[in-house]
C-alpha cells in the first residue's frame, strides 16, 4: 500500500500539474528556454476573468466616462474569446508581456512606488490621464493577485 | 489505385480531393485552435498562401533535383504537377509562413500558430501520402512481401503496373499520423515555437528508413554513399533538430520535474509516509484557530559525522504555516485512504508529520497554523503570540510567493511588505525567517525592518524543495549561529540528496535528473 502510494502521488502530481499547465502554460510563459515555474500559475490561474470583470467595470464607471479611445479598446478585448489573447491583450495595454513569468510576476507584486512605468503605458497605450490609468493599474493588479486571505 | 474519385456526377482527381480534404481540415483546426472567428479568415489566406508556395517548392525542388532538363522550359515546367519533392515543399511552405505570419498575425499569437502549422504539415505528409498511393506515384520496390501492392489503374504513374511493389507511399503516410500524434502529445507538454525542431527530428527518420523500400530511382537513389538525395537531406535536417530540441529537452526535464515538485512543495519527504507524531513528543493545549503546542524532548544524542554527540536543547519557539491551495484534491481520496482516516487530511498535515520528530528537537514552543486556518490574520496572532513570550523564535513559511508578496495560491495573498511594515521595529525576538516561496528575497528589507535578525529566502523562483529538512538538520546542532548551519548545509547538500534514497530516487527516476542537474536549476536560499 505505501509503496501504492508513493507511486500514485507522484503520477498524480506530474500528471495532474501537466494537464494544469496545459491550460495555463500562457501565464507562466514558455518564451524559448526560459524555465517554467509554477508560482506564476499557482497566483494567476483564474483571474483572468476577475480581469475581464473589473476592467469591463471600470470602463462602466465615472471615471473612465470621458475616455473614449480605452471604450473602445475594452469593448473589442472583452469580445475576444481566446482567454491567452485576452490576457496578452490586458497585460500588454499595462506594458506587461504575458509571456514571461518573470515580469508577470513582478507586476502583480509591484510596490505603490513601483508601477509608474506600467502606469506610463496604460497612459500611452489607451489614451487615459495619468489619474484613470493609475486607478486602471491598480484595479488589474488587485483582481489579478486577490485581496489579502483574512479571517 | 485510384487515380480518380467519382463522386456523383464529379469526377475528381483524388489527390486533388485529398488536397481539398487536408486545406479543409487544417483551416477548421486552425480555426478551433484560436477560437476566434475574426482569425479566420486570416487563417484560409494563411492556408492558400502556404499551400500554393509548397506546391511551388515541390516542383522547383523536382525540377532542380530530379528533372534538371526540364528547367529550359522556364515556367511551363511549373503547370505539371506530375513530380514532387516534398522537402522542396516543405522549405518553401515554411518560409512563405513566416512571411505570412509575420505580416498579417500578432506577435503573441506566433508561437501557437507555428506549432500547430507544423503539426498541420505531419497530418498533411500523411494524406497527401495517401494521394500519392492513389495516383501510383512514389511507388516502392519490387518485393515478395505478403502486403505487397499492385497497380492496374491505366493513369496509374508507375511504370511497374501489375508488379508486386513495397507500399512505401502507405508507410510514408503512417509515419505521417504517428508524427502528428507524437506532436499532438508533446504540443502541450513543449515549449511554444519548438514543434518543428521535433518534426525536424521526427520526419527525418522515418524518411531515411522508407527510402530504402522506394523504386523510383530516377530520383537519385544513390547521390553518394548508396544514399539517396531526401536521405542526404534528412541528415542536415536531423542534425538541426536535435540541435534545437536539446536544449528544449534539457527544460522539459526541468519542467517535469518543476511541475512535480510542485506538488512535493509541502510534501518533501511526504512520500516516505510519515506517521502522526506520537503523543509524547508535544502537548497540544490550544486547538482550532491555530494549534498551539509545546515539544516534551529535552536531551539527545545525535549522530554527528559517523559521532554520537550529546545535544540539550534550547529554549526556541517557532511559527509553522504550509499552505498550498492547489495540491489537494488529486491527493485527498488517496490520503484518507492510506491513513484509515475520518478527519479530512491535507498533504500539509503529512508535512507537519514529517517535520514534527526533527522540530522536536529544535523547538520548545510551537504554533503551527492549519491549513484551515492560513490567514494574515492567523499569522498575526501567532507574531503576537511569541512576542510576548519573550523568548527567541522562528518563521517557517511553506508557501507560494511573487514580487513583495506571499501566497497560498490564487486566494489572495497572505502577507506583502505592506503588512511588515505595519511591525516594524516589533519583532525583537525573531531569530530566523525561511521563506519557501518564489520571488521571496524581495521581502527580506521588510523582514528586516520588523526587526527578524535573519532571512533565508529565494531570489527567483524556487525549486530547492528538500533544503528546509537539510538545514534544520544542521541548524539543530548550532542554532545560535546560524550562518554555519547555512554554510554547512549548502556545502554537504549534494552529498546529503546523493545519500538520501527516498529524495535521490526522486530526482533520479520521477523527475529524470541527476542530483547535480537538479540542484543546477535549483540555487539554494540566501541568507541575510
Amino acid at each position: 500500500m505505501k509503496v501504492d502510494l508513493k507511486v500514485g502521488i507522484l503520477v498524480l502530481a506530474a500528471s495532474s500539474l501537466i494537464s494544469q499547465y496545459a491550460y495555463s502554460s500562457f501565464l507562466t510563459g514558455w518564451a524559448g528556454n526560459k524555465s517554467f515555474s509554477v508560482c506564476a500559475e499557482e497566483v494567476v490561474e483564474g483571474n483572468i476573468m476577475a480581469t475581464d470583470r473589473i476592467i469591463h467595470e471600470a470602463a462602466l464607471s465615472e471615471d473612465f466616462k470621458s475616455a473614449q479611445y480605452f471604450q473602445q479598446e475594452v469593448t473589442r478585448i472583452t469580445q475576444i474569446s481566446d482567454l491567452e489573447s485576452k490576457f496578452a491583450e490586458y497585460l500588454g495595454k499595462v506594458g506587461v508581456d504575458a509571456s514571461d513569468p518573470e515580469k508577470l510576476l513582478a507586476f502583480l507584486g509591484a510596490k505603490a512606488d513601483e508601477r509608474s512605468s506600467y502606469i506610463q503605458a496604460a497612459q500611452t497605450n489607451l489614451q487615459l490621464s495619468p489619474e484613470q490609468a493609475e486607478k486602471l493599474t491598480s484595479r488589474i493588479v488587485l483582481a489579478l493577485k486577490g485581496e489579502r486571505r483574512d479571517q | 489505385m485510384m487515380p480518380f474519385l467519382q463522386i456523383g456526377s464529379l469526377n475528381i482527381a483524388t489527390s486533388q480531393f485529398l488536397t481539398l480534404v487536408v486545406f479543409a481540415l487544417s483551416w477548421v483546426i486552425l480555426s478551433l485552435s484560436f477560437r476566434n472567428g475574426m482569425l479566420a479568415l486570416k487563417h484560409f489566406f494563411l492556408l492558400l498562401f502556404v499551400g500554393v508556395s509548397s506546391l511551388f517548392g515541390a516542383r522547383l525542388f523536382h525540377i532542380i533535383l530530379e528533372k534538371p532538363a526540364l528547367i529550359d522550359q522556364g515556367l511551363k515546367a511549373f503547370q505539371r504537377l506530375d513530380g514532387m519533392v516534398f522537402y522542396g515543399a516543405f522549405f518553401m511552405g515554411f518560409l512563405s509562413f513566416l512571411l505570412f505570419a509575420k505580416l498579417f498575425y500578432q506577435k503573441h499569437q506566433f508561437k501557437k500558430l507555428f506549432d500547430i502549422a507544423v503539426i498541420l504539415t505531419a497530418m498533411s505528409y500523411g494524406f497527401l501520402r495517401i494521394a500519392c498511393f492513389a495516383s501510383g506515384c512514389c511507388w516502392g520496390k519490387l518485393t515478395a512481401v505478403p502486403w505487397a501492392v499492385q497497380f492496374f489503374h491505366p493513369h496509374s504513374i508507375t511504370p511497374l503496373r501489375g508488379l508486386p511493389l513495397h507500399p512505401v507511399q502507405l508507410y510514408d503516410a503512417a509515419w505521417g499520423f504517428l508524427m502528428m500524434s507524437i506532436m499532438i502529445g508533446a504540443y502541450r507538454r513543449m515549449p511554444r515555437g519548438q514543434m518543428l525542431a521535433l518534426f525536424c527530428v521526427l520526419y527525418p527518420v522515418g524518411r531515411f528508413i522508407t527510402e530504402f523500400y522506394r523504386g523510383d530511382s530516377f530520383r537519385g537513389d544513390n547521390l553518394l554513399f548508396g544514399l539517396s538525395t531526401s536521405q542526404w537531406l534528412s541528415i542536415p535536417l536531423f542534425i538541426y533538430g536535435v540541435h534545437r530540441l536539446l536544449p528544449t529537452l534539457k527544460s522539459k526535464k526541468l519542467v517535469n520535474s518543476i511541475l512535480s515538485m510542485t506538488s512535493l512543495l509541502l510534501l518533501t519527504g511526504c512520500l516516505d509516509l510519515p506517521e502522526p507524531p506520537s503523543s509524547e513528543l508535544f502537548s497540544v493545549y490550544k486547538k482550532g484557530y491555530v494549534e498551539e503546542m509545546v515539544f516534551k524532548s529535552q536531551d539527545f544524542t545525535l549522530e554527528v559525522d559517523g559521532q554520537e554527540v550529546p545535544f540539550k536543547k534550547k529554549k526556541r519557539n517557532l511559527l509553522f504555516l504550509a499552505a498550498d491551495d492547489y495540491i489537494q484534491d488529486q491527493f485527498l481520496g488517496k490520503i484518507q485512504d492510506t491513513y484509515n482516516s475520518e478527519e479530512p487530511l491535507r498533504l500539509e498535515d503529512l508535512v507537519w508529520w514529517q517535520y514534527a520528530p526533527l522540530i522536536d528537537q529544535i523547538y520548545n514552543y510551537v504554533i503551527r497554523v492549519p491549513y484551515s486556518s492560513v490567514s494574515y490574520g492567523a499569522i498575526y496572532h501567532a507574531l503576537n503570540t511569541l512576542e510576548k513570550r519573550k523568548e527567541p523564535y522562528d518563521v517557517v513559511l511553506l508557501t507560494h510567493g511573487y514580487h513583495n508578496h506571499i501566497s497560498s495560491g490564487s486566494n489572495g495573498y497572505l502577507l506583502s511588505y505592506q503588512e511588515l511594515e505595519v511591525w516594524k521595529g516589533q519583532l525583537k525576538h525573531l531569530n530566523l525567517v525561511f521563506m519557501q516561496a518564489c520571488f521571496g528575497q524581495t521581502l527580506v528589507d521588510s523582514w528586516k525592518q520588523t526587526g527578524a535578525k535573519n532571512v533565508l529566502s529565494y531570489d527567483g523562483f524556487n525549486r530547492n524543495f528538500f533544503y528546509l529538512e537539510f538545514f534544520l538538520r544542521n541548524y539543530r546542532l548550532t542554532p545560535d549561529n546560524i550562518e554555519m548551519a547555512y554554510e554547512r548545509t549548502n556545502s554537504t547538500l549534494p552529498e546529503s540528496l546523493k545519500q538520501n534514497k527516498l529524495y535521490k530516487k526522486l530526482i533520479s527516476k520521477g523527475l529524470g535528473l541527476g542530483v547535480e542537474e537538479y540542484l543546477e536549476h535549483s540555487p539554494n536560499p540566501n541568507l541575510n
